[in-house]
């Protein structure tokens, strides 16, 4: 055995409960089998805790294509135009857009391909 | 002992070790808590990665000037905060002290009543001085600007062409 896998700390997990049921006192060798079962589900809860913000920070630096979903009405957002003046390709540019249902993106050019919100401004600190 | 903190974890791998250099046998306890070791070991490492994946992403996010300016001459996004307490955003850039001549930025149209460039006697040139400049997409007149940059933020990267 080289490494633990979740279902063989399941095993040995019930095998320990069922000594600390019957009031019996745990060997050195299982109180260090235990403890180390406690350190892998902690380290575990903290790789969750990072995926799922990680996955939320990715969902909010994410352009989306206006053929998914358009923005919430007159929010301010970055948007992504199909052949503008170059700004840091020779493609596309971008700028801060509003779209509205009845006037559209508030720009007089240019379609717009990706839009992306804007993260929110901090609150002040003291 | 309810968990094992990393020195407690170093020292049993030392007296682990120490038997595997004599090449003794292992017996099962050992084998299991160094199996344990290494499954610790590597949900650290994943947290690790993680962390500084998470961390890379966080830089597209407001970042306070009190806590470091953005390269020189780099376009940025800005927040900036009026003396009223309004705040406002815009494209800008921030210029370094000496790190942009005076001729590679302006043009005569932009000269007001307060110089934005300085002389340097040494080397006989005009830098433009250290602050906050309107980007314009038009890109000819540069004006400081007038409220202090309170958060800045890269612009982000344009969207992937997808075929």
């Amino acid at each position: 055995m080289e490494k633990w896998t979740s279902i063989e700390i399941q095993g040995e997990r019930k095998r320990i409960a069922f000594f600390l049921e019957r009031n019996d006192e745990l060997c050195v060798e299982d109180r260090e089998l235990l403890a180390a079962f406690n350190t892998i589900d902690e380290k575990q809860d903290e790789i969750e805790r990072l995926q799922s913000e990680l996955k939320e920070l990715k969902e909010k630096q994410r352009w989306i294509p206006v053929t998914e979903r358009l923005p919430e009405e007159g929010k301010e957002v970055w948007a992504a135009l199909k052949d503008g003046t170059a700004m840091h390709n020779n493609k596309t540019w971008y700028r801060m857009l509003r779209y509205s249902s009845s006037f559209g993106w508030s720009l007089y050019t240019s379609e717009v391909t990706h839009w992306m919100a804007l993260p929110e401004l901090p609150k002040e600190e003291e | 002992m309810e968990k094992w903190t990393s020195i407690e974890i170093q020292g049993e791998r030392k007296r682990i070790a120490f038997f595997l250099e004599r090449n003794d046998e292992l017996c099962v306890e050992d084998r299991e808590l160094l199996a344990a070791f290494n499954t610790i070991d590597e949900k650290q490492d994943e947290i690790e990665r993680l962390q500084a994946e998470l961390n890379a992403l966080k830089e597209n996010q407001w970042i306070p000037v009190s806590e470091r300016l953005p390269e020189s001459g780099q376009s940025v996004f800005v927040a900036c905060l009026t003396e009223e307490g309004r705040k406002y955003t815009g494209l800008a850039q921030y210029f370094g002290e000496k790190s942009v001549l005076e001729e590679d930025f302006i043009d005569d149209s932009c000269w007001g009543e307060e110089s934005i460039t300085e002389y340097d006697e040494e080397n006989d040139c005009y830098w433009v001085k250290e602050g906050w400049f309107e980007f314009s997409l038009e890109g000819e007149r540069a004006y400081r600007l007038s409220d202090p940059v309170i958060f800045y933020m890269a612009l982000p990267e344009l969207p992937k062409e997808e075929e």
